[in-house]
């Protein structure tokens, strides 16, 4: 190392920082310093470049990861409600219900074939970080097994986002739609699912979470079990916790008005726990889960939510050109059956009539 | 993991692959925090300045459109929002157009490069605990017995530390030296 003087070189100032030079660099490099402003500046960048790189922790894995999360935090709510699908994973396992009449058969594909994996889309060793998306149109259901050996029944019109493999301490997934978990018990390792309000958290339990971006609540049912349900406003977190039971269904309120609870929620029993946005009531959890079996169970429920279900289920588009007929209440059980037989089985109690086209279904008042 | 993919990786996220972008993001994000703090007092402003870069990056990724550098462009923005924030002054938004349009400092970004990647290549050839004594000792000059109550470890530790990591800076560099 002989010519400290023309340029600047990262080398000599590391050197002179760290105090690794024989005394005559260090002399050299000293002059050096001495000639202009402008080495010196250049010498102090270094040195505070060296001083914040320490600081700031950032060659920390764990730094750049918090860092990612905080960005996807942000940008999630955006990707939920993205029209076009987003990282769709290459093959997507579903069945769809309408093409085929005999239901029965569906579900001997869905659930005694075992369960579908779903390869990582890159389909590179790069694992960390990589992320599959599951996207479940209108009229299909699927149904996959995570990388710690959770079980997931995914509903209609649902999009699910999982790691190819949980390298974390956390588990998490994020979820749009609605879907079933059977989580594998790992009480070290909490399996979280993100949806755009709330974060539910647990160990190893059975649970369903409806969360569809065009309804107004966030419903998690347990069966058994227990599970944690947090929101995601961590400005109003204080109280806003839930503990569910099993048998008991929690309900969010995205819109924060109480006022504006469904008729569902007042009906029930007085809530066990309660807070702004939370209600937690005593379900039958069975009934919230009966649609992984292809049933559609409707406790009170008007024609115009029944058709919202309908549509997802069977993939249709359902209009009612009459108001009075929206509001037309129905509790029952549809099961395994093609959505021209759903339609039949509702005009039992209602005078109305439909016409299918393709895939748009007309009700009108008879 | 070369720059030169960084447009491709571009491409990728603009057809919505988060998974592009999260590469980008972890490629980026330690030296633009870093260069960030040249230009804001504390690491956790220079982290916020640069996930806000981010978040802006996704939600206008179908509008921006990467010819040459992706990377002269993070920088760019980076200097430019971390002195709008320090300054406050200029409180209204810019739009993305005039902030591409920005000067890009090229040798200040040259610079800068240069001297994180020969940084960043010595402090990692030191263990965490080393590293962390060492700069306390040289940059906030803190004595051996300070440092020890800062760390929580023994004077002796504290030496033997610095010693090591001496003696990494220095075989990190000669190898260097040797193999240019």
């Amino acid at each position: 190392m002989k010519k400290v003087s023309n340029n600047r070189n990262p080398e000599w100032a590391i050197r002179y920082i760290a105090g690794v030079m024989d005394e005559n660099d260090r002399k050299n490099f000293e002059n050096w310093l001495n000639i202009s402003e402008e080495n010196r500046r250049y010498y102090e960048r270094a040195k505070r470049i060296w001083k914040h790189i320490t600081i700031a922790e950032i060659t920390n894995q764990e730094t750049i990861n918090l860092g990612w999360k905080k960005v996807l935090q942000r940008i999630l709510p955006e990707i939920l409600i993205h029209k076009k699908p987003i990282l769709l994973s290459p093959k997507i396992h579903t069945t769809p219900f309408t093409k085929l009449a005999a239901a029965v058969v569906i579900f001997a594909i869905l659930f005694s074939g075992g369960f579908f994996l779903i390869k990582n889309w890159t389909g590179n060793t790069f694992t960390e970080g990589i992320y599959n998306e599951l996207v479940v149109p209108d009229g299909q259901q699927a149904h996959l097994l995570l990388s710690d050996g959770s079980k997931v029944w995914l509903n209609a019109g649902t999009r699910l986002r999982f790691p190819a493999h949980f390298h974390n301490v956390k588990r998490e997934v994020w979820l749009e739609g609605e879907a079933f978990f059977k989580v594998a018990k790992n009480p070290k390792r909490i399996f979280y699912v993100h949806t755009t309000d709330i974060t539910i958290k647990v160990v190893g339990t059975s649970f369903n979470v409806k969360a569809y971006p065009d309804e107004d609540m966030i419903e998690t049912t347990l069966l058994s079990g227990i599970v944690k349900i947090e929101t995601n406003d961590s400005k109003n977190k204080a109280g806003k916790d839930i503990l569910l039971q099993p048998n008991h269904k929690a309900i969010y309120y995205k819109n924060k008005k109480t006022e504006k609870i469904t008729e569902k929620a007042i009906i029930a029993t007085p809530s066990q726990d309660r807070t702004d946005k939370f209600v937690s009531l005593p379900v039958n959890a069975e009934n919230d889960v009966s649609w992984k079996e292809g049933k559609l169970i409707f406790d009170n429920e008007t024609l115009q939510v029944i058709a919202k279900k309908l549509e997802r289920r069977y993939g249709v588009t359902i209009t009612i050109a009459d108001e009075e007929l929206k509001q037309y209440r129905y509790t029952g059980v549809l099961k395994k059956i093609s959505i021209e037989q759903a339609i039949k089985a509702l005009q039992l109690t209602a005078h109305f009539q439909y016409k299918i086209t393709d895939n748009e279904i007309i009700i009108t008042a008879k | 993991m070369n720059s030169d993919s960084d447009i491709t990786l571009w491409k990728e996220v603009q057809a919505g692959s988060l998974t592009a972008f999260e590469i980008l993001f972890k490629r980026y994000y330690p030296p633009l925090c870093v260069y960030a703090l040249q230009f804001l007092p504390d690491s956790d402003l220079a982290k916020d300045t640069v996930q806000e870069l981010f978040v802006t990056l996704w939600e206008n990724r179908n509008e921006l459109t990467f010819t040459s550098s992706f990377k002269s462009y993070l920088y760019a923005s980076i200097r430019f929002n971390s002195i709008r924030r320090y300054n406050k002054k200029e409180a209204a938004d810019i739009p993305l157009e005039k902030l591409r349009e920005l000067p890009s400092k090229a040798d200040d970004q040259l610079e800068f490069e240069e001297l994180y990647l020969a940084i960043m290549e010595t402090i990692q050839a030191l263990p965490e605990r080393c590293r962390r004594t060492f700069v306390l000792s040289r940059f906030e000059q803190l004595s051996y017995t300070q440092i020890a109550e800062k760390m929580n470890i023994s004077v002796k530790t504290v030496e033997a530390h610095i010693s090591k990591a001496l003696r990494l800076i220095h075989k990190s560099l000669d190898h260097k030296l040797h193999n240019p």
